[in-house]
């Protein structure tokens, strides 16, 4: 008799492998699997393989509904397969099959040719989908700050001046930062109104995506905006984040930045704040 | 992992569609032998059976008759797609009729335990779902003797029966103690 492990890993292998199934001459197949009155031991292991990756298609289906609505039924399944092909389902859980599906898309776009030509540009909505679907996603499921206390208002207007200059800030973990190149974010919206918008044409578009009280919330940041949070998000201090990005951008409008920070703070985007000792 | 969580645990019979080379059990003594090694509940999928019987080429009955009856301590039901070589087991339809004769046998060998219906595909309207489940009433055996160890202080012995918000269903509860919960018909053997 065999080992149960080496059987377990035989049909495994042969189920979540995206090529064909083996068939009824397979050594291996013979060895392991037996046949009905009506189905031979192939075909009966093709029912698993086919289900497997059937049900991996509808996760992505429904993981990214304004993504498939885009490019229609057929369309779309062609890149989820060549997707599930490319990057197999490697998590526990089916919450992740969908994490790389716009970084497949960007690797298989054809190169631009000339810049502002119609196909680049709908490939640059195409894939800008993608990651604003994923990244809703990834954030209703994730771990978010529900009935935690934020740094809010209060919070902030509490830190010294003396202080705030070297006050780092937690971002919170729902919070994700999306450069886009086209506003795709206000397709999706329209999209999901039940409205059938035109695909936007290209436009640099920063969005902060997080989650309160378990809705998923979008909001449209300026670009020098998303510097600076991006710099906050991944530890700088509030001099370093603003002077990277003055001196990246030569940003002048130091009127804004109160009024961001207040901004932030409602939104809930920070956790806490590490003010120096 | 029982004695970890501290609860009995309840195993359920599955839909198959292959078969293995190296198999020296049929499916039904391998339960069998599973609960006498673990003291675990069975939770018997009346269609699961059905749908493996025509995929495996196995007398339904015999599997109904081998299992440990006094194991089962819920039931399920569902609808299946024919696909005319084999059967699926997708949830989105009607039980057959074959199907509830095996839930009739079931019921009669195992004195009756809770019911559930699962259909979670092409889901239609409430009460046709209801009214499906409620069909599981006609085919309950009549009068059976409530197990021993689950009987009421009066000693009322009334058919088991599903919970549902129907008139008669109400009207019998205030003559009879509810049913004891499903997991009551398990000897735990676990300390």
């Amino acid at each position: 008799m065999r080992d149960l492990e080496a059987i377990q890993r035989w049909m495994q292998g042969v189920i979540m492998n995206a090529g064909a199934a083996p068939a009824d001459d397979d050594e291996e197949l013979r060895r392991t699997l037996t046949r009905s009155r009506r189905l031979t031991a192939a075909q009966r292991l093709a029912i698993y393989h086919n289900a497997y990756h059937a049900r991996l298609l509808e996760c992505l289906r429904e993981e990214f509904p304004v993504l498939r609505q885009v490019l229609g039924e057929e369309t779309f399944d062609a890149f989820a397969f060549g997707y599930l092909v490319a990057y197999p389902s490697r998590s526990y859980t089916l919450t992740q099959l969908g994490s790389r599906f716009a970084q497949y898309l960007t690797e298989t776009c054809p190169a631009d040719s000339d810049a502002g030509e119609a196909p680049a540009g709908w490939a640059a909505f195409v894939i800008d989908l993608a990651a604003l679907e994923w990244t809703f996603s990834e954030v209703f499921d994730g771990p978010g700050v529900e009935g935690e206390p934020l740094f809010d208002a209060a919070a902030l207007a509490a830190i010294s001046p003396e202080c705030w200059l070297q006050t780092r800030l937690e971002p919170v973990p729902c919070l994700r930062l999306l450069r886009l190149r086209t506003p795709a974010h206000e397709y999706y919206a329209a999209a999901r109104d039940g409205r059938e918008p035109a695909p936007p044409a290209p436009r640099d578009t920063f969005l902060a995506v997080t989650r309160r009280n378990y809705v998923v919330q979008h909001h449209a940041l300026h670009a020098a905006e998303f510097d600076i949070l991006g710099a906050l998000a991944a530890g700088r201090t509030v001099a370093e984040a603003i002077m990277g990005t003055a001196f990246v951008r030569g940003y002048a409008g130091a009127a804004l930045l109160g009024d961001w920070f207040r901004r932030w703070a409602a939104n809930g985007f920070f956790r806490a704040a590490l003010t120096p000792a | 992992m029982q004695d970890f969580l501290e609860r009995p645990l309840v195993l359920e019979n599955p839909s198959t569609y292959v078969g293995f080379a190296d198999s020296t059990l049929s499916e039904w003594e391998f339960l069998a032998r599973l609960c006498d090694a673990t003291g675990c509940g069975l939770l018997l999928d009346v269609n699961n059976v059905y749908v493996s019987s025509v995929n495996h080429d196995f007398d339904p009955v015999e599997y109904l008759r081998a299992v440990p009856h006094e194991r089962v301590v819920q039931f399920h039901l569902a609808g299946h797609t024919n696909c005319g070589t084999h059967l699926i087991d997708t949830h989105d339809g009607r039980v057959t009729s074959a199907v509830w004769e095996l839930y009739r046998l079931a019921h009669q060998l195992t004195g009756g335990a809770s019911t559930l219906l699962e259909w979670d595909a092409k889901i239609p309207s409430f009460p046709e779902v209801h009214a499906e489940v409620m069909k599981a009433r006609d085919f309950m055996a009549a009068r059976l003797p409530a197990p021993s160890r689950c009987r009421e202080p009066s000693g009322t012995q009334g058919p088991a029966r599903l919970a549902g918000p129907t008139n008669a269903v109400a009207a019998e509860a205030t003559q009879t103690p509810g049913l004891p919960h499903p997991l009551s018909f398990i000897i735990p053997d676990v300390a």
